[in-house]
């Protein structure tokens, strides 16, 4: 009987927290056959979109475009409670083109509820974790403050901005994650004092909810969806339409006025990010409008979006006016903005401050370098965005099942996807301010497009083991239809030329050149061909770039020159060079802490002749 | 690093002459010549005397500058003593029995570059400062020394970054900026490549204007062997620098002297005379002073009395011929010398160094620009190779690529980093944020 409870409560693998880290991280650790219990402090809460109801955008659509390769869920979630989905940069080339979903945020939990409950490995669990054990570098068992203790063998936290979070509304503040959550201060607490590991501090903030009613959308530029609607999923036979019967739902577009500027300069002195009450750093990318105004004086007005929050419920997300004021002044900035004059709040805004785990005491894995059992993902590492989170449940989950398994680790490239940019980025520059996904942090950017998510990362999860059988059947017959085409495309010829050849030239599409040729592909999924397309028409252009990117970055740095003393080099970088030995410049370039004076001496030192003494 | 040191003024007999040292942990090993006294304060001048088995040699001023805070980062030394050549060089070699080695050229400011002291573009500007033939191309190198964002190059890096930042923002905030009041983003940023294009495309033609063999106004001596050629030069420069003799084909190395005059360098150079010759060096030495004759300002083609020849070919080259020796005899009448001269009996060289000078006056008075320009060879082929990757990223763009545009800018930001050094990511980042309001 007491063998029986111990083995119940063991499991390969925790996962704390069920955001959307935690439930790709579940899932991940789940698909690959490995026993996990999802724990989270409120399991209607699964999924739940704290900041605005959407999904993806540029560098974020790729990610989740990647999670979706990976069988991930985030991309099936984001389709199917889809209000309007759009492609972004049309204009500027396919490489930098991604899509944005508005969800039902009622439907996404839903549906991510659904998909948890779906997976026999998979098992949920409501509780708080109040204390953990630990055992030399291992830690082994968690409890929870309805008394269980609950064992692992790895465990990967992923509790986003509930680390000894304060919310802030005007000057008035409480301890909690998001939205009325609770927050776990204890966690906090554990990971300095009994991990060792260095913790910052960072905040956010989101706008008052409105209620639809009060607001008057005929003052606005609507913005519609895109039809034919685009989708995410590209593992599964696309749904043939929205969830609901009827045209996308638009969001609507307003902008603040000179008044909403005056009423903020005029209330500065009651915002905690002005006052001092905040500490953490905020996102310069996400910036309160408090912080507009003041940064940028002279602009009059800033954009409003009013993104609906669900179908059939009357709230709606002002983005773009996140604030920490105090209600009544969100009250007067609203007045201020056309078509908000009436507007009633339903939820007031607010900005939550939280700690975070500076990500450079991660491995690639996303395993803490000093206790290798514990993996960290989403928030906690310092990342804003639903993606941004996912992307590193994904890699977090996968790690934590194989690392439960014995197997080696599975790390994500930075040459072939944004997730591994990413997980880069982290671990080896750490961050000193939220860190969000940009396509111009991706060298490869031509290559790791959206069109090609699966061509770089199916196989890999394939050979995982992380796709079901129809996912993998799915692949293969995109890749079998491609292949085929490829074929024909390099030995039907036209003027010489083959088919192939002549499809670099911009001016000419797939499409038109298959219509010419009487070749019929209506029934084909319209990515499949466009992934081809691109794939064909950047092929010249990857190469180039790459070649450039070698020659640039891989000079190779000798050993020998960590033994030497570099004059002009800084003893804190001197250390962090001999400690982590790179081989190239390029890996050095991402060193923590290299000053751009460090890479130059450095660069100097490989390409120059070494003028040191014998 | 390995101490080093190096004489700074020239080993001519003059009231001060001055030794640099560099190196790590300096004192110690000098200290020997200076028994029993303890090291000097920082900065500050000591009056001290090396010895040698008890004998002061000389009376010297010390300073000592503490690395980091030096010329070069390391601890420098520079002692003041009397400027005789032959003290400079006694003095040299003791420093250097200390284990000391001579520093080779440009090595203290290669240290001061490796150490963080002196920017890349900072050493370029200097070295063009030291090396500028007219005070205004001097007052031009130093404006690049003294205020680097003056630089051409650093003008040049601060617009590209603001490109790429502007590429940035437009790339990953499609839904901020792709309204009316931020107009269309090809427009701005066609535009702010055209910007750039030009200014690299000028910077690159005034350096290219500015290239010469020789940047100071020159002269070359050519003819004859035995015409007096050397003893011209000599009496040009007023002091004995080439080897004057009675037998033909004693010069046989291209020789250059420099005379200062107020408004700038005149360069005036010795060469092999000519004839046809059997004798290999003496044959390599003709053939370089024929190519010499081109790349020079003015040709003074030199006749005497004992072999008077006409210039053997054809040149653009300006020229000006002199019959020397006029005390053995005058020219023939057939022929009409611009200077009758003796560089005996010094007659007609008035007349003639009146013409150089003026001649070099000229020449200067068309170049009075103080801007800053381009220091290098190596400046220019980084400016070059950036004005490719523009070009190629103007077309992509107007050919609707955006992303190959991005794609070739940033390769173009490698290029330009080979010029003037790194341009960090965090730089171009800070830019973009300062510039636009973004996000939600
Ligand atoms: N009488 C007289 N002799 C001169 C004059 N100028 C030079 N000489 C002599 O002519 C000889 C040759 O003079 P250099 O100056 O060596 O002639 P050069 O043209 O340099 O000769 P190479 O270097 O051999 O081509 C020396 O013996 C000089 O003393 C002059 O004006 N009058
Ligand atoms: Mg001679």
């Amino acid at each position: 009987m007491t063998l029986l409870k111990t083995h119940k409560n063991h499991w390969d693998v925790i996962v704390v927290g069920g955001g959307h880290a935690g439930i790709e991280a579940a899932l991940a650790s789940a698909r690959l056959g490995v026993k996990t219990l999802l724990l989270t402090l409120h399991l209607d809460l699964i999924g739940q979109m704290s900041c605005n109801p959407s999904v993806g955008g540029i560098g974020k659509g790729h990610i989740v475009r990647e999670i979706d390769a990976m069988g991930g869920a985030m991309g099936l979630l984001a389709d199917q409670s889809a209000l309007q989905l759009r492609i972004l940069n049309t204009r500027k080339g396919a490489a930098v083109q991604a899509i944005r979903a508005q969800c039902d945020r009622h439907r996404y939990r839903t549906l991510a509820r659904q998909l948890l409950d779906g997976h026999n490995s998979l098992f949920l669990r409501q509780g708080e974790v109040i204390s953990l054990e630990r055992q030399g570098d291992f830690l082994s068992a968690l409890h929870l403050s309805d008394g269980s203790r609950l064992t692992f063998s790895t465990l990967v936290l992923t509790s986003g901005t509930f680390l000894n979070g304060h919310l802030h509304i005007g000057l008035s503040s409480t301890s909690g994650g998001r939205g009325g959550e609770r927050a776990s201060l204890s966690l906090s607490e554990f990971l300095r004092e009994k991990c060792g590991l260095s913790l910052g501090r960072l905040k956010t903030g989101t706008p008052p909810r409105l209620k639809g009613r009060t607001i008057d959308f005929s003052r606005m530029e609507p913005q519609q969806g895109d039809t034919p609607t685009p989708f995410f999923s590209q593992l599964a036979p696309l749904p043939p339409s929205l969830f609901f019967d009827g045209p996308p739902l638009p969001c609507h577009l307003t902008h603040t006025t000179e008044q909403t500027r005056d009423v903020i300069q005029k209330n500065l002195d009651r915002s905690p990010l002005y006052s001092g009450k905040i500490h953490g750093i905020g996102p310069r990318y996400c910036p309160s409008i408090e912080d507009k105004v003041v940064k940028f004086p002279d602009h009059l007005t800033h954009h409003v979006f009013i993104e609906p929050e669900g179908l059939g419920i009357d709230e709606y997300y002002p983005n773009g006016i996140s604030t920490s004021l105090p209600v009544d002044v969100q009250e007067l900035i609203l007045s201020s903005i056309p078509g908000l004059e009436k507007s009633m709040i339903l939820r007031p805004g607010y900005a939550v401050e939280y700690d975070f785990v500076f990500p450079d005491q991660l491995r690639h894995t996303l395993s803490v370098k000093s206790l290798p059992n514990l993996f960290l993902a989403g928030q906690i590492n310092g990342t804003t965005g639903y993606e941004e989170a996912a992307g590193q449940g994904l890699v977090a989950g996968i790690n934590a099942a194989r690392f439960s398994q014995g197997q080696p680790p599975w790390t994500p490239d930075r040459q072939s996807s944004y997730i591994g940019v990413m997980v880069d980025d982290l671990v080896t520059h750490s961050i000193d301010e939220p860190y969000r996904m940009f396509t111009s942090r991706a060298e490869n950017r031509l290559y790791i497009r959206n069109d090609n998510a699966v061509d770089r990362l199916s196989p890999q999860a394939s050979a995982l083991g992380l796709l079901s059988e129809p996912q993998r059947s799915y692949m293969n017959s995109r890749f079998d239809f491609q292949n085929a085409l490829r074929n024909t495309l390099h030995s039907s010829r036209r003027g010489g030329k083959s088919l192939y050849h002549l499809l670099r030239s911009p001016e000419l599409s797939l499409r038109q050149l298959l219509q010419e040729e009487r070749i019929d592909i209506s029934s084909v999924p319209s990515l499949w061909i466009d992934s081809l397309e691109q794939e064909i028409k950047y092929e010249g252009y990857v190469r180039i770039s790459l070649e450039r990117w070698n020659r640039m970055e891989n000079l190779p740095i000798p050993p020998s020159l960590f033994d030497q003393p570099i004059p002009g080099l800084s003893n804190e970088i001197r250390t962090r060079l001999r400690k982590s030995r790179p081989a190239t410049l390029h890996e050095a370039l991402s060193l923590r802490g290299m000053t751009p004076g460090a890479i130059d001496l450095l660069r100097i030192f490989l390409t120059k002749e070494p003028a040191s003494p014998s | 690093m390995e101490p080093i040191v190096a004489p700074v003024t020239a080993l001519v007999p003059q009231p001060v002459g001055i030794l640099r040292l560099s190196g790590d942990n300096l004192w110690p090993k000098i200290s020997p010549l200076f028994p029993g006294h303890p090291c000097p304060s920082p900065r500050k001048a000591t009056l001290l005397s090396p010895t040698l088995n008890g004998l002061p040699l000389d009376t010297v001023l010390l300073l000592f500058f503490p690395s980091p805070h030096s010329l070069t980062g390391e601890d420098v030394i520079e002692i003041h003593c009397h400027g005789n050549p032959q003290n400079i060089r006694f003095l040299l070699s003791l420093i250097e029995l200390q284990g000391i080695r001579p520093a080779k050229p440009g090595e203290f400011s290669l240290r001061s570059y490796k150490n963080g002291k002196l920017s890349l573009l900072k050493a370029e500007s200097l070295h063009r400062m030291i090396s500028a033939p007219t005070y205004s191309e001097f007052l031009s190198a130093h404006t690049s020394f003294s205020q680097p964002n003056r630089h051409p190059l650093y003008a040049l890096k601060e617009q590209f970054v603001d490109l790429l930042s502007s590429f940035y923002a437009f790339l990953d905030y499609p839904e901020d900026l792709d309204s009316d009041r931020d107009s269309h983003p090809h427009h701005i940023l066609l535009s702010q490549i055209h910007s750039l294009q030009t200014f690299s495309r000028h910077q690159i033609s005034l350096f290219k204007k500015n290239q010469r063999a020789f940047s100071s106004f020159s002269i070359l001596l050519a003819g004859p062997p035995n015409s007096g050629k050397s003893s011209l030069f000599n009496r040009i420069l007023q002091s004995d620098r080439a080897l004057v003799s009675p037998f033909p084909g004693t010069t046989r190395d291209l020789l250059e002297g420099r005379l200062s005059l107020p408004f700038g360098d005149l360069l005036i150079l010795d060469s092999a005379g000519f004839r046809s010759s059997d004798d290999i060096i003496e044959g390599m030495g003709i053939a370089k002073a024929r190519k010499t004759i081109s790349q020079v300002d003015l040709l003074l083609w030199v006749n005497s009395p004992e072999s008077p020849t006409t210039l053997p070919f054809h040149t653009k080259t300006k020229t000006l011929t002199i019959w020397n020796k006029a005390d053995l005899s005058p020219p023939p009448p057939s022929s009409s010398p611009d200077f009758i001269v003796s560089a005996r009996t010094r007659k007609g060289l008035r007349s003639l160094l009146s013409t150089l000078t003026s001649l070099t006056k000229n020449f200067y008075s068309n170049q009075q620009s103080t801007d800053p320009l381009l220091d290098s060879e190596r400046q220019a082929k980084a400016l070059s190779s950036f004005l490719k990757s523009l070009n190629l990223a103007e077309q992509a763009l107007n050919s609707g690529t955006f992303d190959l545009a991005l794609s070739s800018l940033e390769h173009g930001r490698h290029l330009l980093e080979d010029g003037i050094g790194l341009i960090s990511t965090e730089e171009i980042y800070d830019r973009v944020f300062s510039r636009f309001c973004l996000g939600k």
